[in-house]
């Protein structure tokens, strides 16, 4: 029970800090969606504890760090969340390349709040943020290879 | 837990699904009814509150061993570099010091002149240094975080200035860290005057770089290159009379009514570590004229 906690605590807490972390301005736009791909990894691992309300949460804990709009965060984090708790056992029988794919439109639906909300009542026109999906999708299977071993280190099922 | 899960029927997963779209649609209109909740304050709530302070050693976590690091750069470096930065900044303290005695004997004058004009005027502001924390906030907007909050008396609408000029102004206030809107940030106006001859517009971020623009300027309108543009007081959020930025292109050819001119500004958006909070001392309406009028001969 503890261990879960502290571990699972312990990936978002780092994935966390990853999304604030000052990168250069030509980089800023590749930043993977840290807390999204933890997220997936362990809804697809522990469906029956981490799931939608986990989701919410951690959205909760974004926007309060980011010192935005309450909410927004929360919103896409759930809405990533839903089809990965819906069809984990699909996803889990995936290779992981193939998971990488399928995280594409996922991501997206999760960055569609945030984009629409700096759309409304902005004169610039902000692109939508295709290089950090693409990103996220290279780094999955690494992220996943890390919390696999973790989850395996750990005994968590 | 998980096994007795998968080793049930079909049943129970469609159930299971029902379920899960249902938590779905509650926790979607949670996050919407938040998101409206929370986007037309000012006051911080309790709610910020409690949450800012729970995530507050992640903005540690963030900030630290960055500054820890450039501290020790910042030790790193010879003694004679330090040397001749002291030199530097002895030379250029003296010559603000020189600079601030006449400003005090201007500032005399221009009280005067206002009283006899009988209408108020405050130049003493009160400020307070407050440090930006390394934090990459949202790749969208131009926002920084602060490390004063609500315990240090910030509030929302607070404007913030650097050494050279306007920053920006708060948006969100925490219990020991404050967000701010930088004054290039798409979504970000800012009431300004022509230092050359008092001309009145509205500058408008561009959430590029270091610009700004005048939008609603007519073609014919006086102004030229190298023009000051300083805060013109009139939005009530700013105090009148600080720099914010240095015209830079001035184009009457182009289509529209309107001229098209960018501007630079002054402060140091993108490089400064720490920031100025000022205090606006009571609005114009407060101190009492009657006195200053009995005071006239």
């Amino acid at each position: 029970m503890w261990t879960r906690w502290s571990v699972v605590g312990g990936c978002f807490f780092i994935a966390l800090i990853l999304t604030f972390v000052p990168l250069p301005a030509w980089a800023v736009e590749l930043r993977p969606h840290w807390v999204a791909l933890v997220l997936i990894y362990w809804i697809m691992a522990l469906p029956e504890r981490i799931s939608l309300g986990t989701a919410w949460s951690l959205g909760l804990l974004v926007d309060a760090c980011r010192g935005d709009v309450l909410g927004v965060q929360a919103l896409s984090l759930t809405l990533a969340a839903y089809p990965v708790a819906r069809f984990h056992l699909q996803l889990r029988a995936f290779p992981v390349w193939q998971q990488s794919l399928l995280l594409i439109p996922v991501l997206a639906i999760a960055a569609f709040p945030a984009f629409w909300l700096a759309g409304m009542g902005n004169r610039g026109n902000p692109g939508f943020p295709w290089p950090g999906l693409l990103t996220s999708a290279l780094i999955w299977p690494w992220i996943f290879a890390v919390l696999r071993h973790l989850r395996r280190r750990f005994g968590l099922a | 837990m998980r096994r007795a899960a998968g080793g049930k029927a079909i049943k129970p997963l469609f159930l299971k699904t029902r379920a899960l779209n249902l938590r779905l649609v509650l926790f979607v209109v949670a996050a919407i009814g938040l998101i409206l909740y929370d986007s037309g304050q000012t006051e911080p709530k309790r709610l910020r509150l409690a949450l800012g302070t729970l995530v507050y050693p992640v903005q540690l976590a963030v900030d630290v061993p960055l500054r820890l690091g450039r501290e020790f750069l910042e030790n790193l470096s010879s003694r004679r570099t330090l040397g001749a930065e002291n030199a530097a900044l002895r030379t250029r303290l003296v010559l603000l010091e020189a600079q601030i005695q006449k400003l005090a004997v201007l500032q005399a004058e221009n009280s005067r002149l206002r009283e006899l004009l009988q209408s108020s005027s405050r130049l003493d502001d009160r400020l307070s240094i407050a440090e930006i924390l390394s934090m990459d906030l949202d790749p969208y907007r131009q926002r920084i975080m602060l490390n004063r909050g609500l315990v240090h008396q910030v509030h929302v609408g607070q404007p913030i200035i650097d050494a050279h000029g306007v920053m920006g102004q708060i948006t969100h206030v925490g219990l020991n860290t404050s967000t701010a809107l930088l004054i290039t940030d798409a979504n970000h106006s800012l009431p300004v005057e022509i230092n050359r001859n008092g001309l009145r517009t509205v500058a408008q971020g561009t959430g590029e770089g270091r610009w700004i623009v005048l939008p609603y300027l007519p073609r014919n309108a006086d102004i030229r290159e190298g023009d000051l543009l300083t805060t013109s007081g009139l939005g009530g959020r700013f105090p009148r009379g600080y720099p914010v930025a240095v015209v830079r292109t001035v184009d009457r050819q182009g289509e529209g009514r309107f001229a098209r001119v960018r501007a630079e500004v002054t402060a140091q958006v993108d490089r400064s570590r720490e920031v100025l909070l000022v205090w606006d001392h009571p609005p114009l309406d407060s101190p009492p004229p009657a006195e200053n009028a009995a005071g006239l001969p």
